[in-house]
């Protein structure tokens, strides 16, 4: 099935070779930090963690979100989702190649990676990520490859594929479950020290994920002749909308604990947020930003009749995912850093260098989706007849 | 404390050190201390403890004897100087506020409103940093100090955002452009690992007393807080000590009397 | 096999030429010009010992030092010493250019251990 990789149309040729161009410019950054240190992005002593990581946590939550398909499809023979599993369990494993490339850039010494292997440490939620993030990297490859190849050749899968199916929708869980657990039982960061950590990570993956997901098929609809089925589409916005208001509840919960207790360590980063503290305010015009968006998506998709309008859906969705994307990808890490373990507030700004590095690896997970999409179309359309 | 005639000369140097750090030219062959490198027979009677602690008496510091006690730490340690937020720092002051921020006392007493206090990693019992390293280059040894393993550190910075206390630095960039004087006797650490104080675990193994220690002359106690008999539960029982973020559960072994 | 006439010859070639380095003998011996340390009569180790294994026995010293807490070793005679490298070996072999240097950069390896422990320095800074 590789093959229909190495065949496409011009236009396919011309966006594997935009992205690979994109790739050596950011692989030129990233050589740049290989030689000067992380020195060239915008972490210090008091935020060090920065954009690499809020990339990996976001990312994770689109990699989780393919059970949002796999789900109803394997554990509720909902049919309508036929088209979409495959498309969703690759989107998962561009996902996860992602995550794995945000945090090979982050890390002070690559080239001691697998020192986690050689001394593994289950204390550590961090190996335990590495350990789940791997293992669901295998288990979609093995799982998708071989569904596309039986669907392909017209014959049932084997039988061993459906308790891996079962292992992947647990696994999808746990995935962002502990990643969440990578932030939520450090007793020093109060905007993180909270037992709906995990529970809001998978809320807003179950939303942002999905939600990218139905942005790249539906733009693939214009590129190809790949068609979903409408069915499809308008079960994929509504779990997309119960995912976002759950999402938004979660997040008024967090605002009632922190500002009805008025605990200063939980109130500082929300304030930090969304008004600043001392003096700094980086973060706050993008966090309205992401209030604005996110409400007004859920305005968008909450009425059917809007949700259903395939010509306004697309912008509640992009709506959607800037405003998620807000919350983890920019939102999040800052937050847990600020204010610091003496009270006070340093600034992050990701720097040029470290936006481009980060680019560099959504434009090889950006190749990756390319080329296993890509394959998938070609399989479906040859058996369609198209 | 035994103080034999060896002993003081090696406080006298370190003292010398201390005061005149950026005035000691190169004395040639790379001795940076008063005496010769140690030798096996240095390591024949260590410091042992079954949990080393130390107290800080706030109450006999100024902004000099401070100073001097860095200065020494960050010497014989190779810290850089990085004049940016990415600065490294193992032994660091701070007022009450940025020490204590759990504490929230908005009427301070006139004697401790405007006082400096040592902040340092606080060896802790049940330390956040170790749970989470995921490769165990930090991890905790039999006598309490949490160690450093800078050599199978990996950079991912976990045990940072697992410290309540801020105590732990990042190398962004090489250090040694930015160390003012080399003491050989002690290595660097290389870009893209994580280093903090080791509560000189290397002197304890020479039978010597953390170089902050001795370069405050009585203003910190440090000592086996296991043993009821040690200079640092005298004191304890004796004052009136607090640490810092009792409530985050890590159980520090820094006290400070205020 | 298709075109046997041309691979197994290629591959007999190719196989030589990989080979080259283990079967090939030169005219001269490989030299190294080593300037051992004045008025040393006694290295940690023998020579022999050394020669084959003395990363191994730094890679030992440091997981005992920094891992263990041990500062003492016993060398094979029975002599102790202190295990680190550069307040033991490098305080007689103190001048690396003209001693570990010399073998390292002929067989082209870089140990990255002088990233981190000095060796003496030479004046200035």
């Amino acid at each position: 099935m590789l093959e229909k990789a190495l065949r496409g149309s011009p236009r396919y040729w011309g966006l594997l070779f935009v992205i690979a161009a994109v790739i050596g410019l950011g692989l030129g950054f990233y050589l740049y930090q290989l030689t000067h240190g992380l020195t060239i992005t915008g972490m210090s002593r008091d935020v060090s963690w920065g954009f690499y990581i809020a990339q990996f946590t976001y990312m994770v939550g689109v990699a989780a979100s393919a059970v949002m398909l796999v789900l109803p499809y394997y554990f509720h023979h909902y049919k309508a989702f036929s088209k979409l599993i495959i498309m969703g369990e690759f989107l998962a494993i561009a996902a996860v190649i992602m995550c794995l490339g945000f945090v090979v850039v982050d890390i002070g010494q690559p080239q001691r990676m697998l020192n986690m292997i050689l001394h593994p440490t289950p204390n550590s939620v961090l190996f335990w990520d590495m350990v789940v993030l791997n293992g669901y990297l295998l288990l979609n490859l093995v799982i998708g490859w071989t569904s596309l190849q039986c669907y392909k050749k017209d014959v049932p899968p084997p039988s061993w594929v459906k308790p891996l199916v079962f292992l992947s929708i647990i696994w999808a869980f746990s995935i962002h479950t502990v990643t969440a657990f990578l932030y939520a039982g450090l007793p020093g960061r109060h905007y993180w020290l909270t037992a709906i950590m995990a529970a809001r990570f998978l809320a807003s993956a179950f939303c942002s994920g999905p939600a990218l997901l139905l942005l790249l098929i539906m733009f693939l609809r214009k590129l190809t002749k790949f068609e979903p089925g409408k069915e499809a589409i308008q079960t994929l916005a509504t779990i997309i909308t119960y995912a976002m208001c759950v999402n938004v509840f979660f997040v008024l919960l967090e605002l009632f604990s922190a500002f009805y207790s008025n605990i200063p360590g939980e109130t500082d980063p929300m304030v930090f947020l969304f008004s600043g503290l001392d003096g700094v305010r980086t973060l706050v015009p993008f966090m309205w930003t992401a209030v604005v968006l996110g409400l007004g998506s859920l305005v968008l998709l909450i009425p059917v009749k809007i949700r259903y309008n395939q010509s306004v859906l697309p912008y509640a969705l992009i709506m959607l995912v800037i405003g998620t994307w807000i919350d983890k990808g920019m939102a999040l890490i800052v937050a847990g850093f600020t204010p610091n373990p003496f009270d006070k507030v340093t600034i992050y700004l990701p720097t040029i260098p470290e936006l481009m590095v980060a680019l560099m690896i959504y434009a090889v997970g950006a190749f990756a989706l390319t080329v296993l999409w890509k394959i998938a179309i070609s399989v479906r359309m040859e058996k369609e007849g198209l | 404390m035994d103080k034999t005639r060896r002993t003081i000369l090696k406080l006298a140097g370190a003292s010398a050190l201390g005061l005149g750090a950026g005035s000691l030219g190169v004395l040639g062959k790379g001795i940076a201390f008063a005496e010769e490198y140690p030798t096996a027979a240095n390591y024949e009677s260590p410091l042992r403890a079954k949990r080393w602690a130390m107290v800080i008496d706030t109450r006999k510091f100024d902004d000099a004897l401070m100073q001097k006690c860095i200065n020494v730490c960050h010497t014989i340690h190779n810290v850089p100087d990085i004049p940016t937020k990415q600065n490294i720092k193992w032994l660091f002051t701070g007022d009450f506020e940025e020490t204590f921020p759990t504490e929230q006392n908005h009427f301070l007493a006139e004697k401790v409103e405007h006082r400096k206090f040592l902040m340092l990693c606080n060896h802790c019992t049940e330390p956040p940093c170790v749970r989470v390293c995921p490769t165990k280059a930090t991890f905790k040894r039999e006598d309490g100090i949490v160690m450093m393993d800078y050599h199978r550190c990996i950079g991912c910075r976990y045990c940072m955002a697992g410290c309540p206390y801020g105590a732990r630095s990042f190398n962004f960039m090489d250090p040694r452009p930015y160390i003012k004087k080399e003491t050989p006797q002690f290595p660097t650490r290389t870009r893209g690992v994580v280093e903090k104080c080791t509560f000189c675990y290397e002197r304890l193994a020479q039978g010597l007393m953390p170089a902050c220690v001795e370069a405050a002359d009585g203003a910190i106690y440090f000592g086996d807080l296991e043993d009821p008999g040690s200079e640092v539960r005298k004191v304890l029982r004796d004052n009136f000590a607090i640490r810092r973020k009792p409530d985050a559960g890590t159980q520090p072994g820094v006290y400070y009397i205020i | 096999m298709y075109h046997a006439k041309y691979i197994i010859p290629a591959l007999i070639v190719f196989l030589a030429v990989v080979t080259f380095p283990f079967w090939a003998k030169g005219k001269a011996a490989y030299q190294v010009n080593l300037t051992l340390p004045p008025n040393q009569t006694e290295c940690v180790e023998s020579t022999e010992f050394m020669r084959t294994s003395h990363m191994q026995l730094l890679d030992q010293w440091r997981d005992q030092v920094v891992r263990e807490g041990e500062h003492v070793y016993t060398n094979a005679k029975g002599k102790k010493y202190a295990m680190s490298l550069t307040k033991t070996c490098l305080s007689c072999h103190s001048d690396k250019e003209k001693f570990c240097d010399k073998c390292h950069n002929s067989v082209g390896v870089d140990p990255y251990c002088w990233n981190c422990h000095l060796t003496t320095p030479k004046g200035g800074k």
